[in-house]
């Protein structure tokens, strides 16, 4: 849970892409569209936020051989990851306004 | 000379047409397979997870089967940052902990101890063992014996080896090394045969 490392921005990205509705559960390939992010970086990605608890992976309940592809792995983002990417975007925030006089 | 470079486009035009005719079923033949592959580099407890993951990923995706293709290689680039995590570390020592028979407590170990853990792995039935311990006064040290194993030590307080059942302090900061000398090959150590096996722990199987 102790999270010491500093956020990439690929991370925050990822991160972001749940903001629109935290309670929304995403696949890999639909975080993957949202941000343009290659699977290369993608799955690293996923795996550090879940190895912090930042996101939550549960399958699909579908019948594989009925459905005739595999489970998706949904993620979905909790609480910790909200208050993370809250603070990540305070600290941006306040840095922009150091940077750019006049920026209330 | 318009009209030779309109014929040589539409020949251009054609074969390219060809090609990605031919390359579109090898490219979705690929796919799933470059996945799998990548899912066998993890280990166990992660590799079912990505490989369904990644094998539903390819069949939701759209547009060209190239891409999937791309897609595919890009999982397999993955692993190589996947490896490097922690929890995916501790997974892959587990597995090998699990296949030399050695129960590991502390998951989050250090390379040390890993590399230690895939010593002992390496040793067969019949093997002499020979330490090489080079302390950090600069002396070097040559223990041997018949039997080596590990104690589940705990991080920072450095790893307890012990040959024929005797303790045998090594701390992390010191150099150590391990020597099989198979009985087989008249006492001749199998360094290559260890490198081998180094490559690909895990032995996994359909991989």
């Amino acid at each position: 849970m102790g999270r010491s490392r500093k956020m990439s921005r690929t991370t925050l990205e990822v991160l972001g892409a749940f903001m629109d509705d935290p309670q929304q559960e995403r696949h890999g390939y639909e975080l993957m569209k949202a941000t343009e992010i290659k699977a290369g970086s993608m799955y690293p990605i996923l795996q550090r936020l879940e190895d912090d608890g930042m996101v939550e992976a549960s399958w699909e309940d579908i019948d594989p051989a009925a459905e005739g592809r595999p489970r998706r792995r949904y993620y979905r983002v909790t609480g910790l990851g909200q208050a993370v990417f809250a603070q990540e975007i305070k600290v941006m925030s306040s840095r922009l306004r150091g940077l750019i006089p006049g920026i209330a | 000379m318009t009209a030779l470079l309109g014929g040589l486009g539409v020949l251009g035009l054609g074969l390219v047409a060809l090609v990605s005719l031919e390359v579109a079923p090898l490219c979705a033949w690929l796919a799933p397979r470059i996945a799998r592959r990548a899912a066998c580099r993890l280990p166990s407890k992660h590799r079912e997870i990505r490989e369904e993951e990644w094998l539903a990923m390819l069949a939701t995706m759209d547009g060209l089967k190239v891409i999937r293709m791309f897609t595919a290689c890009g999982f397999y680039v993955s692993t190589f940052a996947l490896l490097k995590m922690p929890s995916v570390r501790a997974a892959q020592e587990a597995d090998r902990a699990a296949a030399a028979g050695v129960d590991v407590r502390n998951r989050f170990a250090q390379s040390f101890r890993l590399f230690l853990l895939t010593s002992v792995k390496n040793a067969e039935a019949g093997d002499q063992i020979k330490l090489s311990i080079e302390r950090s006064d600069g002396s070097v040290e040559e223990i041997t014996g018949d039997s080596i194993s590990l104690s589940p030590g705990a991080l920072g307080e450095g790893d307890k080896v012990f040959l024929d059942g005797q303790p045998v302090k090594v701390d992390p900061n010191e150099t150590f090394g391990i020597q099989f000398m198979s009985a087989q090959q008249d006492g001749q150590p199998r360094r290559r045969r260890r490198a081998k096996r180094a490559r690909r722990p895990g032995g996994i199987e359909g991989c």
